[in-house]
This record gives structure tokens, sequence and C-alpha cells, in this order.
């Protein structure tokens, strides 16, 4: 039993082989959520506060219900657990380009913002405070720094020249997850962060955002899928999955992963922003309207 | 508790009156600091190109422009009979006189290094298409007799590609062949409970060129298909430096 995935040129086998890193990993974060169902949220002001400040940073009211908050970190922990556990995770390290893909797509898109919409205020408030740890996640929270930043990350993490050499060793298999990890968070801090204290993106600021961050996944997918030669050694010269499954149909479809998955999960939450904000400003013209001024004509 | 609550929201209403208020970054640093981020994608996106790829196995100062070893004096091929994969006899060396020609050992039931070097030299051969390099007569010599059928030989190598040549025989000649490529000795391992057992073979192609003599061996699972396709064309006219 290893501690984490990393690549490894034995023949691929269906016995389950889990990865204590992963586990240790999980645990910590259900035990977070347990200690703070259980201990920490009672030893905190009920923080009524948060609506104010919401609307005094004029990101509106946040819509999370505490029920909606439990589906959303169910389902944030199933999609952790599925990334950083056998048989995905072993897949991705060292067989197949596409089960990376998906690891990176479930980890950046769906694990972070599912972790960010869960996580209630106080207990962020718990975490980061009101100083150096609330001026931490207010940079991370600045588009200006989390547009260069993920993008960095992205284009960093889909590198032949640093995938490499990171997924040969459990440390650097471990690296290269951490930073999946930061991305998806600093990717959705704009719009999603549970601080009460950090402005958040709202309507359509909040829209060209995410679309301005789309763009970034195209730069990778475009090499992926017009390479003439399989970019990546490792799941080049690794043993093949699925017979027939090639190194090339493989690097194929992990880019249509990045590209077609990636953004539809995306896009689904741009449009989903777009039409609240739409509803939202209908909402506001079709208000009481003021009488008309001036005198009143036509009528005998 | 309502004195907490209400000493937070006063906190969070301080915090949002002065937005510069807890802000120790200079407009200098945060720009230094976005400016280095952006190089670094620079010079990461640089890096995606295949041709910069990474390939930790080989030792990088040993990289003279082939993937494969040299070794002088070339080798010659085995001189010996076995069987085609259609049931005829077939000499490797009278048979791929003259031609440039691949010779590998190994298995059809192999789940690695088999199936690996196949596959990427067959792709490696689709990608070049016509020239030199592109008409190579590959021979894979199957090593576990038992199940490397002539039949079993067909079906293998014809999901691969349909050019590659598959050779049984007994088990000393193949034996013989393998000694005389100076390849370690072919070990059959004890069937387990399911009655699958792992066979033990050398991993090297060795490439023959017009000369009928290989002057470069290749570790045949640690080629990428980039590579084949900068050697082959140049082996296929007799270079090897």
């Amino acid at each position: 039993m290893n501690w984490w995935c990393s690549s490894s040129l034995r023949p691929w086998t269906w016995e389950p082989s889990p990865y204590i890193g992963a586990w240790v990993i999980l645990f910590a974060v259900a035990g977070l959520a347990m200690w703070w169902n259980r201990l920490g949220r009672t030893q905190e002001p009920t923080l009524d506060a948060r609506e104010a400040a919401a609307l005094q940073f004029g990101s509106g009211a946040y819509p999370s219900s505490p029920r909606s908050r439990t589906i959303a970190f169910g389902f944030a922990m199933i999609g952790l657990w599925a990334c950083l556990d056998w048989p995905l995770a072993s897949l991705g390290a060292g067989y197949l380009a596409t089960a990376q893909m998906i690891r990176q797509i479930l980890m950046v898109m769906v694990v972070a913002p599912l972790m960010l919409f869960a996580c209630p205020a106080p207990l962020a408030v718990r975490l980061f405070g009101w100083g150096r740890g609330l001026w931490l996640i207010r940079w991370m929270a600045r588009p200006m720094l989390a547009i260069p930043v993920a993008a960095l990350t992205l284009v960093a993490v889909n590198a032949p020249a640093i995938v490499d050499p990171l997924v040969a060793t459990p440390y650097g298999a471990f690296a290269l997850d951490f930073a999946w990890v930061l991305a998806g968070f600093v990717l959705w801090m704009p719009v999603q962060c549970p601080h009460p204290g950090v402005p958040r993106l709202i309507g359509g600021t909040a829209v060209t955002y995410l679309v301005v961050q789309s763009i970034v996944p195209l730069f990778p997918g475009f090499f992926m899928t017009w390479a003439e030669f399989p970019i990546y050694s490792t799941y080049e010269l690794a043993p093949r999955v699925f017979e027939g499954f090639d190194a090339v149909i493989d690097q194929q479809t992990a880019a249509a992963v990045l590209q077609v998955g990636g953004m539809f999960l995306l896009w689904v939450q741009i449009a989903s922003r777009f039409l609240r904000w739409g509803y939202q400003q209908i909402e506001e013209g079709s208000g009481p309207r003021k009488p008309i001024a001036g005198p009143a004509t036509g009528a005998p | 508790m309502g004195q907490r609550a209400a000493d937070v929201n006063l906190q969070v209403i301080m915090s949002t009156n002065d937005p510069r208020s807890d802000q120790p970054l200079s407009r200098r640093r945060f720009l230094a600091m976005t400016g280095s981020g952006l190089a670094l994608v620079t010079a990461a996106g640089c890096s995606l190109g295949p041709a910069s790829s990474s390939d930790s196995s080989r030792d990088p100062g040993a990289d003279d422009g082939w993937a494969g070893e040299l070794v002088e004096p070339g080798l010659e091929k085995p001189d010996v009979t076995l069987t085609d994969m259609f049931g005829k006899p077939f000499s490797i060396r009278d048979q791929s006189d003259g031609k440039f020609a691949f010779l590998f050992f190994g298995y059809t039931f192999c789940p690695d290094v088999c199936p690996i070097y196949l596959n990427t030299l067959a792709r490696a051969v689709e990608t070049i298409g016509t020239g030199p390099g592109s008409n190579v007569m590959v021979m894979f010599v199957g090593v576990d007799v038992a199940r490397d059928t002539p039949e079993q030989l067909q079906r293998y190598l014809g999901r691969i590609s349909s050019s590659f040549i598959g050779l049984t025989g007994p088990e000393a000649d193949i034996a013989e062949a393998n000694r005389q490529m100076f390849q370690p000795p072919i070990v059959i391992g004890e069937p387990d409970a399911n009655g699958e057992y792992e066979v033990g073979h050398g991993k090297k192609a060795f490439p023959f060129g017009p000369d009928n003599l290989a002057h470069r061996i290749y570790p045949a699972d640690d080629v990428r298909q980039q590579e084949w396709v900068r050697d082959l064309p140049k082996l296929a006219k007799g270079e090897y430096r």
C-alpha cells in the first residue's frame, strides 16, 4: 500500500489498491466538518453579519441554505475521494492521460467550487479570521491575481516537461495534485469565497470573469489535440489498460475531456449566474412604477 | 452572544469602509508578482511542445541524436530457421537479406514491453507513410512456444500491423537465436492457480540495415514514437552514426 499514487511500469490490474495519503486527507476534511457540526459552530456567534456584510460589499445575498451546503459537501467529498484514490488516481498517474484529465477537471471544476459553496461563513471566519488570513484570501479573491495564478498553474500542470517527471514519484504526484487544488480554489475564490469579509464578484462581472477563465484550458487542449505525437512519455510508454486505446487516442480523449467536459461545467456555472442576474434585473425593473408627472391628456 | 455578534458585524463594516486599510502589498510589488507569474506561464507554455517532453529513463547526457545504443562491431543476424505465422519455414538471415529489418524476442501474452514496443513502432511506421523507413520488415519471435502458436501470432500481430511477421519454432531454435543476439536466457515461469504464467525475455530490439548488421540496439519499451520516426529513415539508409 503506497501513500500516494505515482506512475509504475507494472501492467495495470483492477485489484484495488487504496492510498493512505488520500484517506488521511478525506478523514481530515470529514473530521473538520464533523467538528464544526458538533462543536465548532456552537462556540461561534451565529454570523448574522454575513448578509449585512455581503450587502455592504455589494456582493449580493448568499443563496445557500444549510441543506444545500450539506448536499454540496457530500458531492465534494465523493469527488475528492474519486480524484485521490484508486482506481482513478492510479490510472491517471501512470496509465491514461484521460484519467488524469478527468481527475483534474473533477478537482478544479467540481470539488473546489463545491467545497467553497459548502463552507459556512462562520467556519471561514474561524479558519481565516480578520487579520493576515483575511488579507491573504482577499488577495486570492482578486480577479487580477486569480486570473494569472490560475492560468499559470493550469498551463504548468499540463506541460509534459512538468507532468512526466512529477508523476514518476509519489511526492511529485502529490505536488501536482496540490497544484490542482490550488488552481481550483484560486479560480473560484473571486466568485465563491465563503468569507464574509471578502467582496465577491456578482452578476455581469462574475459572468465576465468566468468567461475569461474559460479561455485558459483551450491552450493545453489545443496542443493535446493537434500534436503529431503523444506529448507525455508517461502515458505513451505505459502498459495499455484497454486494447486498442493507444497513446494518441488517449491523448485526444484527454483533450476532449478538458475542452468539452471542463467547458461544460464552467459554462453551466456561467449560464446559471447569467440567468440569475438576468432575472434579478427583470425583477428590479418590474417594481412599482412612479406616477407620471405632468398634465393628463386625451381623456374627456 | 449578542454583543459578540455585534462586534463581528462592526469588524465587517469597519473592514469595508477603507478598502486599502489592510493591504500591505504595494502596486509595484503586485505588478512584479503578476509579471513573474506571466513569465512562468510563458515558460511553461513553451515547454508544452512534444519536442521538449522529457524522458527520464535514459541518460540525457548520452543523447547523440539516436534513441538506440551504438554497438561496434555490428551484430549479425541469427543463423536460424523458424516457422512463420502461416506455418512456412522462415530463415531469418536469408529471408531478410539486404532488407531493413527489425528483430525482437517477446511473447503474445506479454502485458507491457511487447505491446508497447510493437504498437509504438507500428504507429511510427504509419506516420512515416512513404519513403525511407516506411518499408521495414518487423520480425517478432514468440518465445512462449506453448501459447505463441502460428494462429495466435496471426491474431495478435493482425491487431497491431498487417505487415509484421510472427515467428515461432522449437524452443531450442528460439533459444539459439536469442543466444546469438547476446540476450539473457528466456525464462518460462511456473503457472499460477489460473494457469497464467510470466515469461522472462530480453527487452532489446535489433534493427538490421542493408549491410545485414545491427549497429544500434534499442530498449524496446523505452523508445517514443517521435524517436522512431526520427531514427527509422536514417537506419533504412544504412546510417548509424
